[in-house]
């Protein structure tokens, strides 16, 4: 099928105009190295009882996931990687890191103890006192404020869990039951009197944030298996900015730089050419937006890269069509032939740079999948750009004087 | 404008001078690798590191270390990314000396903006290693296999050849400079890997397009062939890589301090990229097909000129069917 000249030409406008939309309508998702925020690798240990299996990965995610999204921030990563690792990513997370991996990494086992008449002090380690409730007994938890204004956390048990408890109380009144965290006594209360409705308060030493932090541990529940944290980066908004600005100055400068050189040594192709890298980075940049792919670092460096990449096609083809036109051939077979004759070594060393960045997105990690991703979409791009988009702008230039002499070529 | 495929330049003639380069860069490589061996950063290393953004611009790190120093933090290391940014490398780092770090800083320099913090454990760094070898590896045999399948496999080994030398001179360049590698050297590699091959490419498609179209009795030696082959596609191998090389320049010169050390490698890969595919991918073919060249060579020297070779003498001779036979061998390798 022969599609006719105009019809082509209006597609790729088409095309073009549709990419700038996109690009103007939709900011560029951005990498945490550039928007700033925290990045956290996990890693499940197992335990005595529990190997770590996808399946608690799974339960662990879920947790972590719901922790997470009781902090309120806005669109954050949980991802697993491997059969042992999670990954999350708070995207514009600015407060102490320490805070999100205290919340996110802590086991939360919550356990009610029986110390009978023993005290045990706040902040000891407790393991060989009988446990008689845990947090997953719990239905609810939440913070409250005591008699003196201070910040306490309500704990409600379930109804399985409220009928021991009340039995408990009532069996030991006078006597000491610690709650532990992780082991860890954070109040060790005097039982003055029966509890029937299932409903307590843990006075521990609890500041409003803390509190609120174990409250929300509460109601998520206990990781099955200890976290490890294994890498932490966290990036201040001002880096990323910093980087944009000038990476954006570095696009312009090389772009101008390619499409002078081009200009020069080619002449008239020179501008088809110029005009192609045009649509080019308006591809491009729409292709990014529409596919919501992450800008990363190396990601900035490559999509520069690439613009460099997307001329060697327009390079290759008017070479060729010199060479055509020095053996005699007449202008327009010689680009006919041109064009023709480079569309195998052009292809195939595109393909071998889309092999490249494949092998790396496979291998690679977050900035550096960032860079893969980009490089393969501009090499797809400068594929059709350096090929299509140039010979429809021969075509459609062809019948202009200038393109009756070799000069056009910059021969 | 001049044009090399006019010009009496013999890339071939010489090769012995490129791959001695060439084996020297690998060896070198090799040597300093184990010797002096490449800056691994805290991606590699494991550790903690931190960033700031001061107030006041500083000289150098000496302002930074006695400060330090003071609050009894072992640095391993102290880098100055700007004129008033710094990096500092640790072991260990508790939330309380960070802290400290930052306030001391804040003290002597106006203000202190923390604007990176990394912790890496020690299992990543290993796990990047291997990563960062078998990603290679494997970009490597992905090359030859479909380079193998579009030309021919000596062709695929010749180019791979080309693109382990790449590979070392980066490595050599990273372990001369001292820059830090992190991550991101891996993305450098691969891409050289892609991106070396691509005048390679162009080069090896132009020798099989020059092999097809020789005539029948063209006394042209297969050295002759490549060599024509590369002075044809010079100007193109040239113009890529310079494009590229602009690119990647501009992100050098302007890109911020954050990206210029990936910038400055991708730079040194793809100019070494396309100067391997002349001075190295195309000699190695011709010395892989040596065995072929040198009898084809004997062939032109024993025939005589004469072009017109009477056809009955060969038929007499009792074997007629044999040089159809062996143009079609000839055209089917080719291919």
């Amino acid at each position: 099928m022969r599609i006719g000249l105009p019809i082509k030409v209006a597609i790729i406008v088409v095309l073009i105009g549709l990419s700038v939309w996109v690009f103007l309508r939709q900011s560029v998702k951005l990498g945490l190295d550039l928007q700033g925020g925290v990045h956290l690798v996990f890693e499940a240990q197992d335990t005595p009882q529990i190997k770590v299996t996808g399946d608690t990965l799974s339960r662990v995610q879920a947790i972590i996931d719901s922790r997470i999204n009781q902090l309120g921030i806005t669109e954050p990563i949980i991802q697993r990687e491997g059969d042992r690792r999670l990954v999350v990513e708070l995207p514009g997370y600015q407060e102490d890191p320490q805070s999100a991996i205290d919340l996110i990494g802590k086991t939360a086992l919550l356990e009610f103890k029986d110390t009978g008449t023993r005290y045990v002090e706040e902040g000891t380690k407790l393991t060989d006192a009988p446990t008689i409730l845990t947090g997953a007994d719990l239905k609810d938890a939440r913070v409250g404020y005591d008699q003196f204004g201070k910040p306490v956390v309500e704990v409600e048990f379930n109804p399985e869990g409220a009928k021991v408890f009340a039995e408990f109380t009532r069996n030991n009144i006078g006597r000491y039951l610690a709650i532990t965290l992780d082991g860890v006594v954070i109040s060790c209360p005097v039982i003055n009197s029966e509890i029937p409705d299932g409903k307590g308060q843990i006075e521990g030493n609890f500041t409003l944030d803390s509190a609120t932090q174990l409250a929300v541990l509460l109601r998520a529940g206990a990781l099955p298996v200890p976290l490890n944290l294994i890498e932490m980066r966290r990036v201040g908004p001002t880096l990323g900015k910093d980087t944009i600005n000038a990476s954006i100055r570095a696009a312009v400068i090389a772009v101008i730089l390619i499409m002078g050189f081009m200009l020069v040594y080619y002449r008239f192709s020179g501008i088809i050419a110029d005009i192609s890298l045009l649509c080019y980075v308006a591809l491009l940049l729409g292709l990014v937006s529409v596919f919501k792919a992450t800008l990363t670092l190396p990601g900035i460096a490559a999509l520069i890269m690439s613009v460099g990449m997307a001329v060697d096609g327009n390079v290759i083809i008017f070479e060729r069509i010199k060479e055509e036109l020095k053996k005699g051939k007449t202008l327009m077979s010689s680009i006919e032939a041109g064009f023709r004759r480079s569309y195998a070594p052009i292809l195939d060393s595109q393909i071998t740079t889309l092999i490249a960045s494949a092998v790396l997105f496979y291998f690679g990690t977050g900035s550096v999948r960032g860079f893969a991703v980009m490089l393969a979409l501009g090499t797809a791009i400068s594929i059709f750009t350096a090929i299509t988009v140039t010979h429809i702008l021969f075509q459609l230039f062809s019948q202009l004087k200038i393109m009756k002499s070799p000069k056009t070529f910059g021969i | 404008m001049g044009y090399f495929e006019d010009s009496k330049i013999n890339i071939i003639k010489h090769s012995s001078i490129w791959l001695g380069v060439a084996v020297l860069v690998i060896i070198s490589t090799v040597l300093l690798f184990f010797t002096r061996g490449l800056n691994f950063g805290l991606d590699f290393t494991g550790g903690t590191l931190i960033e700031y953004k001061l107030g006041k611009s500083f000289d150098n790190v000496g302002e930074i270390r006695p400060l330090l120093a003071e609050l009894n933090v072992e640095s391993s290391f102290i880098q100055k990314t700007d004129e008033n940014g710094v990096i500092i490398r640790v072991k260990e780092l508790t939330n309380e000396q960070r802290d400290a770090i930052t306030k001391k800083l804040s003290d002597n320099f106006d203000s202190a903006e923390l604007i990176r913090q990394e912790f890496i454990g020690p299992v990543i760094g290993q796990e990047l290693r291997r990563t960062a070898i078998i990603a290679t590896i494997l970009g490597l045999l992905a090359q030859v296999i479909y380079i193998g399948i579009r030309f021919k496999f000596d062709m695929a080994l010749a180019a791979d050849v080309a693109l382990l030398h790449d590979i070392c001179l980066v490595v050599l360049v990273f372990i001369i400079t001292q820059k830090e590698v992190n991550t991101p050297f891996i993305a450098i590699l691969l891409t050289i890997v892609g991106y070396s091959i691509n005048d390679t490419v162009v080069i090896f498609d132009r020798i099989r397009e020059n092999l097809k179209l020789k005539p029948k009795d063209s006394r042209e030696t297969f050295p002759q062939l490549v060599n024509r082959s590369l002075l044809e596609t010079m100007t193109r191998s040239i113009n890529t890589v310079l494009t590229t090389v602009i690119a990647v320049l501009a992100v050098y010169l302007f890109g911020g301090s954050a990206i210029r050390d990936f910038a400055f490698g991708l730079m040194i890969g793809i100019a070494t990229g396309g100067y391997s595919s002349i001075f190295i991918a195309a000699p190695v073919l011709v010395l892989m097909r040596k065995k072929e060249w040198t009898r084809e060579m004997e062939n032109i020297k024993e025939t005589p000129v004469t072009p017109a070779a009477p056809t009955s003498r060969a038929t007499d001779a009792g074997q007629p069917a044999a040089p159809k036979g062996k143009v079609s061998t000839t055209k089917r390798k080719r291919r």
